[in-house]
């Protein structure tokens, strides 16, 4: 219907601006998410098994911008607005702003989860306790808690600074994301090293020991690697971890 | 179909540029885009001074939750207005109001079940509840629709089964949605006419709807063309998305910023209390403001820290009411009845939680 021309509009316009933004905000904003998939960094807005259907709402977003395109020449007296702005938003994030995962500098809103809460769709943690990721060990924690004292360990995860650890500490720690990275929770453990608290944060490192306990400033004793090497690491490809 | 949009766009252009709050209106919306080509320099991490380090660190963070709220809800949203689209164009509106019952209660109760058949969540139910209500289904249908459908259909009551391992939080939630749905259905679909309850620009969809119908048919006759057809759903599908999406991108920005600036640790600490626990997730989820398909996994990791009625509270208050849902319901409602709609599902969620807490 909006290919016929219409008579009871003015003819304002050679050709429709409005249709050409469109167009343009529809497929770049496709393109940003092909991108970013290309690169790998979709993973750090949502979890991966949206990934398919992000990029399906890409095609949908260039078919619709095609078509939209074709109304280029069709006059028509509606201006861009207000409601295009707000639309380029997301496409003027994507593109300027670098991609970043999150890290140590948003935990200021969220805190560090510390108590080791039990998550309840925990499968049973088995196997060699060298192969857990920080997830595993928090829930591990939560069911066995005590009886873990001693075991090997060998974790990646971000720096985070936290005052309450005091001297020679710092924590090591993982975003748990289970929709996308709005409900990112982070889950963490302490570890014991000398200067710790010197580690510049948002480093990434892997550091691998045995579980031992440790008392912070405020007096409670909770769980803690003692670490035998702290090594600087790449970011793994998927800097968040899934339940 | 662009016709009746387009004298009205221009009716209201008109009137904007004879009202005085045009010039503040613009001045305002200036001042707002300064401040965002601030924040996005700022962000962008291109020779932004060293004191101000943290502020990047700080947006960069809360583009990764914007842009997680807004990706995520992308493909969802699409499918609405795709849904909604294929209704308009290839269901008549006769057909569709003698399908739907009329008596006020079944009315409410189909639009409540009606999820069922139309798998979406909140972004893809409010424009097909709002495509319903134009092509004049009663109220009770599109109202109930739009509560009930994001937690009602398959993909949500199986993720909830998946998620607590069972079927008795699922009878649960099903349960409480289907009661607050038909409730408010009934409740707001014969206490008033329609115009009161539906925004103006539904209304005139109800009204210019002969309009549309005969131009559809000639159109249609003209060219029997399958990619024609395809175009059309498109095109249609591509105006409704400007005009849900602005919200949906004004809502993951309050959602962002909201989790940016409060910080959620001494929120949850207050999970204790019977009644402060449900307030609190209650809360959570509008903050939170995602997807009714994942909530229930998310509403897992609160089983042992909350009571079980904030729990139950935060699956079925969430998927009815969230900061972008609330905004995109502007859309299909009056302002008034959005409120009406707010303040109601507060007092049932509020209500059912406690009541769980006590009597459970």
């Amino acid at each position: 219907m909006t290919l016929l021309p219409s008579t009871k509009t003015r003819l304002s316009r050679p050709f429709n601006v409005t249709a050409l933004i469109e167009a343009i905000l529809m497929s770049g904003t496709a393109a940003l998410l092909v991108v970013k998939w290309q690169y790998g960094t979709l993973a750090y807005y949502i979890h991966p098994r949206y990934t398919v259907l992000v990029l399906l709402a890409a095609l949908v977003l260039f078919l619709m911008g095609g078509v939209r395109l074709h109304d280029m020449f069709t006059p028509s007296n509606r201006r861009p607005g207000g409601l295009h702005l707000l639309l380029a938003l997301p496409l003027l994030l994507g593109v300027v702003v670098p991609a970043q995962p999150l890290g140590a500098t948003t935990l200021a809103g969220r805190g560090l989860e510390l108590n080791n809460t039990p998550i309840p769709w925990q499968q049973p943690i088995e196997g060699d306790p060298t192969t857990w990721n920080l997830l595993q060990w928090s829930m591990a924690l939560a069911v066995r808690g005590e009886a873990l004292q001693g075991e090997p360990i060998d974790v990646v995860g971000f720096v985070f600074q936290d005052e309450r650890i005091g001297h020679d500490a710092f924590f090591v720690g993982r975003y748990v994301i289970t929709c996308c990275a709005a409900d990112g929770s982070a889950t963490g453990l302490p570890v014991q090293w000398p200067n710790g608290e010197t580690l510049p944060v948002d480093t990434w490192v892997q550091v691998q020991g045995t579980l031992t306990k440790m008392t912070m400033v405020n007096g409670i004793t909770i769980p803690a690697i003692a670490a035998t090497s702290v090594e600087p690491v790449a970011q793994p490809e998927s800097p968040y971890l899934f339940p | 179909m662009e016709v009746p949009h387009q004298s009205s766009a221009s009716v209201r252009d008109t009137a904007k540029r004879l009202s005085p709050w045009s010039v503040v209106r613009r001045s305002a919306m200036v001042m707002a885009w300064i401040l965002v080509f601030l924040l996005l320099w700022l962000a962008s991490a291109l020779a932004v001074p060293p004191n101000l380090a943290t502020w990047t660190g700080r947006l960069q963070g809360f583009t990764t939750v914007f842009l997680g709220i807004f990706i995520e809800a992308l493909p969802f949203l699409l499918a609405g207005v795709l849904v909604s689209s294929i209704l308009h164009l290839y269901i008549s509106a006769e057909r569709l109001q003698r399908m739907t019952p009329h008596h006020p209660l079944l009315a409410a109760l189909s639009g409540a079940l009606l999820g069922l058949a139309l798998p979406v969540c909140e972004c893809g139910a409010i424009p097909a509840a709002r495509r319903l209500l134009q092509k004049g289904v009663a109220l009770p249908v599109g109202i109930a629709f739009v509560l009930a459908a994001p937690v009602i259909n398959p993909i949500v009551i199986i993720s909830t089964a998946v998620a607590f391992g069972g079927w008795e939080m699922v009878a649960w939630r099903v349960g409480l949605t289907l009661l607050f749905a038909v409730i408010i259905g009934v409740l707001l679909g014969t206490a008033v006419n329609a115009s009161t309850v539906l925004a103006p620009n539904v209304l005139i969809s109800i009204d210019e709807h002969d309009h549309d119908h005969t131009c559809d048919h000639d159109h249609d006759h003209g060219h029997e063309q399958e990619t024609d057809r395809l175009r059309q759903v498109l095109s249609h599908a591509r105006s409704e998305f400007f005009e849900m999406g602005r919200f949906l991108v004004l809502g993951a920005l309050l959602a962002a910023a909201l989790q940016t600036l409060i910080p959620q640790q001494p929120l949850l600490a207050l999970g204790n209390g019977p009644v402060i626990s449900v307030l609190v997730l209650m809360a959570l989820a509008v903050v939170l403001s995602v997807c009714s398909t994942v909530d229930s996994f998310i509403a897992l990791s609160f089983v042992n820290t909350f009571t079980p009625g904030a729990v139950l509270a935060f699956l079925v208050f969430g998927p009815m009411i969230d900061i972008k849902s609330t905004l995109m319901l502007t859309t299909t409602f009056r302002r008034r009845i959005v409120v009406i709609i707010v303040l109601l599902c507060f007092q049932l969620a509020l209500l059912a939680g406690i009541a769980c807490n006590f009597l459970l």
